[in-house]
């Protein structure tokens, strides 16, 4: 390594260091916090795969047990509405709504599909049980993995000292990715064969 | 000749970058059960002790010769009760811990039987819910495993839905045969491997950090030796530099020659503590720290053991 002696160093000098360490300092954290927006970014796709995936798994489901339970009107036109509700969610706060009263809806379904055993017999029904349940499942995944991104990408954004980049160059806190908790449990489905 | 600032400056850069990093504030979820470590076998966990030794060596000889010839990791987990856990939660979060499965290909499969609660699930990783879909998965265990419980076989289920699991990865028929499924040699012939590119830019900011740190030294080393300074005498601009230190005195002398011409210069410089360098440490420092954290706030949901990852998919069960 060079051996620096330097004899004096102007105050010039000194200043323009200082400021570019300052700077560099302010990319670096800039750029930790674009890659904590990304993968808060990734993650929501993920929540949006798997709201999709239940989106799509629904009409077979309700197809199925309408098939035993006809008259149960009032769930089926539920579900329908909450699913078109989803359909045209902008917001995540949209998305949030519109998935809390699907999510309830189907706890409806799947406790009235709890009193025909011919039903909960068929093989197919079990699949797509299973398969709903496992929607449900990733779906808590990927909320809990998108609200861990957002809570550590908030917290940093507020301490000092990256809260001077964060509110310089206007990135705020992101939205948190709230259930209604008690519709959650019904839909989760406990089996008990 | 005095470090001093050099070590201090780095210090002082590195610890600035670390206070950022513990203020950020580690959260740490309390946990009403604590995820488990492996065992050295890796494959085989019978925290509840209900598998037989016999039953638990044939486990680990398939799981081994699978993960050989695929990558493909299967891991068997059972413990005696979960208290007050979610099923699926622990089920997720070990899955992740022990990282099961290749980092790229996310191929793991956790089974996890709950003994005195009679829970059952398996845990699929993201790369495999393809072959291992949850209504599958849901079917394997109640064609395979759940029968066998209920009987009390515990060491039949298990080899069996194995089986028929590993069977199920590779395309295979699935018999769920306790006694076995597709050898070594199979899995290996069937088996055709993906290279995946792996794209590492931490390594690349790394680098660039350190050539600019070179040139930052090379150039203020340049520039005092005035290596590109005109020869008065030929104009050329190469030279060759001898530095002799006069310890008596407490000066370097510095001596340049020209190389074409052999003019020389020389120069004394008494000895200073070296404060271009320490500012150099400072910004190796800080750039270290703010690239480690840079590295840890990416990580959310993702497994710390560096294998595969989970995505919540399988299905849960009881018996």
């Amino acid at each position: 390594m060079a051996e620096e002696k330097k004899s004096k160093m102007s105050l010039g000098w000194i200043i323009a260091i200082v400021v570019i360490l300052v700077i560099l300092w302010g990319v670096g954290t800039y750029n930790n916090l674009v890659g904590m927006s990304g993968a808060i970014d990734g993650n929501w796709a993920q929540v949006e795969n798997n709201l999709q995936r239940r989106y799509d798994l629904i009409p077979n489901l309700v197809s199925t047990v309408k098939g035993y339970a006809a008259h149960e009107e009032g769930v089926y036109t539920e579900i329908a509405d909450a699913r078109a509700k989803l359909a045209g969610a902008k917001t995540v706060e949209e998305v949030q709504n519109a998935s809390n009263e699907l999510e309830s809806g189907l706890g409806r379904l799947l406790a009235i599909a709890e009193a025909y055993p011919e039903l909960k017999a068929n093989e197919n029904f079990m699949s797509l049980q299973d398969e709903l349940a496992g929607t449900e499942n990733r779906l808590a995944t990927s909320r809990k993995d998108y609200n861990d991104s957002v809570k550590t990408y908030n917290v940093k954004i507020k301490t000092i000292p990256t809260n001077f980049i964060a509110g310089l160059l206007g990135m705020n806190a992101r939205e948190y990715f709230e259930i209604n908790e008690e519709a959650q449990k019904n839909v989760i489905v406990d089996f008990s064969e | 000749m005095k470090r001093k600032w050099l070590f201090g400056a780095i210090g002082v850069g590195f610890a600035f970058a670390v206070a950022e990093l513990i203020i950020g504030g580690i959260s740490s979820k309390v946990q009403a059960l604590e995820v488990l470590q492996p065992t050295s076998e890796f494959y085989v966990n019978d925290q509840a002790d209900v598998l037989s030794e016999d039953a638990e060596k044939t486990f680990i000889s398939r799981s081994k010769a699978l993960d050989e010839a695929t990558g493909q990791q299967v891991v068997i987990l059972t413990i005696p009760t979960l208290g007050e856990e979610s099923l699926e939660e622990y089920s997720l979060e070990t899955a992740r811990k022990w990282g099961i499965g290749q980092k790229d290909k996310n191929n793991g499969i956790l089974i996890l039987l709950v003994t005195d609660d009679h829970l059952i699930r398996i845990e699929v990783g993201y790369g495999v819910e393809e072959k291992i879909p949850d209504g599958l998965a849901g079917r394997l265990q109640r064609t395979f495993l759940t029968p066998r419980l209920k009987e009390g076989d515990f060491d039949g289920g298990v080899l069996s839905l194995q089986t028929a699991i590993i069977q199920a990865l590779n395309d295979q028929e699935i018999t769920g045969d306790p006694d076995g499924g597709p050898t070594l040699a199979e899995l290996e012939e069937t088996f055709t491997e993906n290279e995946s590119e792996e794209s590492d830019d931490g390594f690349l900011t790394l680098a660039l950090w350190l050539l600019a740190f070179g040139g930052v030294i090379y150039y203020s080393f340049a520039k005092k030796n005035n290596f590109w300074k005109k020869c008065p005498k030929c104009g050329h601009r190469k030279w060759t530099v001898e530095q002799k230190y006069l310890s008596e005195i407490k000066v370097t002398e510095d001596t340049v020659t020209c190389k074409k011409c052999g003019y020389q210069k020389k120069t004394k410089t008494k000895d200073s503590s070296g404060g271009g360098s320490g500012l150099a440490g400072f910004l190796l420092g800080s750039s270290f720290g703010s690239s480690s954290s840079g590295g840890s706030g990416g990580f959310s949901g993702g497994s710390s053991g560096g294998g595969g990852s989970f995505g919540g998919g399988g299905s849960s069960g009881r018996w």
